[in-house]
């Protein structure tokens, strides 16, 4: 941004090299933070990919029980089997702050928390043993789903604002700095200008003077 | 019981029999490389004539259930006493039960969950005031569901609806084993809620439930006394086997835990289970005069259309041919 219709004054130019000296220091602390949601960033990325890939897995593991639990059950009766939960189940949603990004963290709650068969709502004669294991490792899988769920919403916010403060990084880095620097350089010439007028003026004073 | 009187029945069920699908079809099932060979193979069998009700081979449950309720309907017609074919369908009459229940419970639209091969027609009886307006039609159900709902009143406990219908359904099908004075009828009873029993005592381990809720889930009249499985509850796998062994369907029991401690997974056990059922049958073979070879026949074909639900399955999911043929169960043949 060059300022070039600014008033040469040494106020002006006392202000802009305020506005300098906050310009680059902002820029220093905004390229910091800039620096750590990158690294923060990169670690959440190889967190989610361990995440989705241990979901994955899992997810496939359970499916091949259901496929199992579907295979030897007839459907009516596996459906009706699952169609009451006994477990209600309740999401607690708060917020968390990191570097200035507010990313949501999640805690689920289980109401018979104290009952371990709570998650199985059926009885044991017309449903297969697999549907037990199928649904023990889909309440395993939660945690992680909600888990992955909290750290992809995270990359996302997070990118958002590395986004954002590269911008205003190169904002000041490109724009912002040099303009102002070029501003106090042109003020500055006028006012040594003004100066070497003055004492030119001031010399041809004494000269008619002493003549 | 007139011994007599089922000739003519034993007759068209061998005829019926000679239609079951063999092993060597299954086989080729197996082999088969998608669910379109699949029907390919069984278009020349009892299922083509249900074809004509799917539009696209993901469908096929719907071919399933259209050959149960045929079966159901033919041996209905067939047999010359309800008893056997109600002994066969109770089962589907306590999975309604349940489905009802929940569907009044929960004031919920459950009618796909109903599977009408029962005794009762449980799309007639939802119409009716529960449990009240029962009274007149059918006292016995009455009974039932006000015992259930008055039960899900006190505790809330959904899980306890199944578990007080199974208990029933393990009475129910006791008493109409030994009012029948059928001797195979009893022992498949009695295996069935044996095996039914062991399953449940490695489920509840497993599901870290205690030995109070295994006393409230095991069901009576097996060959082995519920208080044994009890006693077995915190024993290591050595003592349990070495207990079960002189029991009647110890080496069936045994032979089981064998195959599901081998691989951890409990689909094992529960196929050495339906194998061992199938051969407490094998005698009704044999048998020319009696109700033995007509409830053999439902079974065989609960048994079939099982073993197609499997191969089915695992095609619609590229399951390989070695993986499908560890689960396919035993055949009446």
């Amino acid at each position: 941004m060059v300022k070039r219709n600014v008033h040469a004054t040494r106020m002006e130019l006392s202000r802009l090299k305020k506005r300098l000296e906050i310009a680059e220091r902002g820029h220093k602390l905004l390229k910091d933070k800039q620096d750590e949601l990158m690294r923060r960033f990169i670690a959440l990325i190889k967190k989610n990919k361990q995440l989705r890939q241990k979901m994955e897995k899992e997810l496939k593991d359970t499916f091949q029980d259901f496929l199992i639990a579907a295979s030897v059950m007839p459907p009516e009766m596996l459906e009706g089997a699952i169609s009451f939960p006994k477990e209600k189940m309740s999401l607690e949603i708060f917020r968390k702050n990191v570097m200035g990004v507010v990313v949501p963290a999640m805690k689920v709650k289980r109401k018979l928390a104290d009952d371990p068969g709570s998650i199985y709502p059926y009885g044991f004669v017309q449903t297969a043993a697999e549907l037990d294991d199928a649904i023990a490792k889909l309440y395993r899988i939660i945690p992680v789903l909600l888990e992955l769920t909290e750290v992809e919403k995270a990359c996302q916010l997070m990118a958002d604002e590395i986004e954002k403060t590269r911008r205003r990084v190169n904002a000041l880095e490109y724009r912002t700095i040099p303009g102002l620097e070029e501003t106090i350089k042109i003020i500055r010439m006028k006012l040594d200008e003004n100066e070497r007028g003055t004492i030119t003026r001031l010399i041809k004073v004494k000269d008619i003077i002493n003549k | 019981m007139n011994r007599a009187d089922f000739i003519q029945g034993v007759v068209r069920t061998r005829v019926l029999e000679k239609r079951l699908i063999t092993k060597d079809k299954f086989e080729q099932m197996i082999n088969a490389p998608d669910i379109k060979d699949v029907f390919k193979i069984l278009s020349g069998t009892e299922y083509q004539n249900h074809y004509g009700k799917i539009s696209s081979f993901e469908e096929y449950e719907k071919v399933l259930s259209a050959e149960l309720k045929r079966v159901y309907t033919r041996m209905r017609e067939i047999s010359p006493e309800d008893y056997i074919i109600a002994l066969a369908a109770l089962k589907y009459d306590f999975h309604n039960l349940k489905v009802l229940l929940k569907e009044k419970i929960m004031d919920t639209d459950f009618s796909r969950l109903f599977i009408p091969v029962g005794v009762y027609d449980f799309e007639q009886i939802k119409k009716q005031r529960l449990p009240d307006g029962l009274n007149g039609t059918h006292p016995e159900l009455q009974a039932i569901i006000a015992e259930v709902m008055k039960d899900y009143e006190t505790f809330n406990d959904p899980q306890r609806i199944d578990i007080l219908l199974d208990r029933m359904y393990a009475d129910r099908m006791y008493d109409m084993a030994i009012s029948s004075g059928v001797p195979l009828f009893v022992e498949y009873v009695k295996a069935l809620i044996d095996f039914n029993n062991f399953r449940t005592v490695l489920r509840i381990q497993k599901q870290g439930e205690d030995i109070k809720f295994l006393g409230e889930v095991l069901l009576d009249h097996g060959n082995i006394e519920k208080e044994k499985f009890l006693y077995s509850f915190h024993d290591n796998i050595s003592k349990f086997l070495y207990k079960l062994r002189n029991e009647k369907t110890g080496k069936a029991l045994t032979g089981g835990l064998e195959a599901y401690l081998k691989t951890n997974r409990p689909a094992d056990l529960e196929k050495k289970l339906d194998d061992f059922i199938m051969d407490i049958l094998e005698p009704a073979k044999y048998i020319h005069f009696g109700p033995e070879p007509l409830f053999a026949y439902i079974l065989a074909k609960e048994r079939e259309i099982q073993n197609l639900r499997i191969i089915l399955v695992s095609k619609f999911n590229q399951l390989p041919p070695a993986e499908i043929r560890k689960r396919v169960r035993k055949i009446h043949a």
